[in-house]
């Protein structure tokens, strides 16, 4: 392959049925056949879905007698909540200076009043 | 993790003030206000502009350690003492946006929407955003996030919240 397909966190959840399936076997380890009974799509679809997010770091296959359980690695969903974690942050900073304003504001407001 | 003041559903952030609606809106309105609390701690904020109204701009300095940061703001709607919109980025010195000085992929410009509710004299801010002009990358984390407010990703977010914890 020429060009080699991105396989990252960001390919694994850019497709609505890949965070589908992440979100099947977050909860519990599945099967193939057990995944692709959620969705309308054919069974290779389901497949071929699969075969990415393992590609993407974000399921591992295991192996339990004749099966083949999927089971999700999380880990990696660390890369995607940065900026959003930054922002988050940077707002809890903003508010909690905002909360120390109002404060001040309050208590200058009721000294006055006193006078 | 999750508290009553402080919720994290996708880009939304909930959190409560004790002090009523008009003071908490006051506190964005108002020049003086507004540089008095805005701003990274020990980080003196100088705003050279400042037009708080439906298509004003703000521009603002952020100093600390030699290091020199602007911010923009552009406001969309507002709602006196209800609602205020507005598009966040940093910029330059000249109002220009520029790259967010994170070392992470962080998008250019940010739509937020502030909407203040007031319940027996305490203030809940909920502030709302979602990414524009983003790339792909920026929008797959947008969407996956996204999904965790309809409780579709909740679980394996809920996962990503414990991971997060342990490991700083």
């Amino acid at each position: 392959m020429s060009l080699a397909a991105r396989r990252d966190v960001f390919q694994a959840i850019a497709d609505p049925t890949r965070r589908q399936i992440i979100n099947l076997v977050a909860h519990r380890a599945m099967n193939l056949n057990a995944i692709a009974d959620n969705f309308e799509m054919s069974r290779p679809a389901i497949s071929q879905h699969i075969k990415i997010l393992t590609e993407c770091g974000m399921i591992v296959i295991k192996q339990v007698g004749r099966e083949r359980f999927c089971e999700a690695k999380l880990d990696g969903l660390n890369e995607v909540a940065s900026w959003i974690d930054q922002y988050r942050q940077m707002w809890q900073e903003k508010f909690n200076s905002l909360d120390k304003y109002l404060t001040k504001v309050q208590s200058v407001t009721k000294k006055n009043k006193a006078k | 993790m999750n508290t009553q003041t402080d919720k994290k559903e996708g880009l939304k952030i909930v959190r409560d003030f004790k002090a009523p609606k008009a003071l908490v809106f006051q506190a964005f309105a108002t020049a003086e206000a507004f540089a008095d609390w805005w701003g990274p701690a020990g980080m003196p904020v100088t705003v050279t502009h400042f037009d708080f109204r439906q298509g004003g701009k703000t521009h603002y300095k952020m100093e600390a350690g030699g290091q020199t940061m602007w911010g923009l703001f552009k406001y969309g709607n507002i709602v006196k003492p209800d609602l205020i919109e507005f598009v966040s980025s940093f910029s330059d010195e000249a109002g220009n946006i520029c790259k967010a000085p994170f070392p992470m992929d962080f998008p250019m410009e940010i739509s937020n929407q502030l909407t203040l509710a007031e319940n027996n004299g305490i203030t809940t801010l909920t502030l709302q955003g979602h990414p524009i002009n983003a790339t792909p990358e920026q929008e797959a984390t947008y969407a996956a996030m996204s999904q965790s407010m309809e409780g579709g990703f909740a679980g394996t977010f809920n996962q990503l919240d414990a991971y997060l914890a342990k490991i700083q």
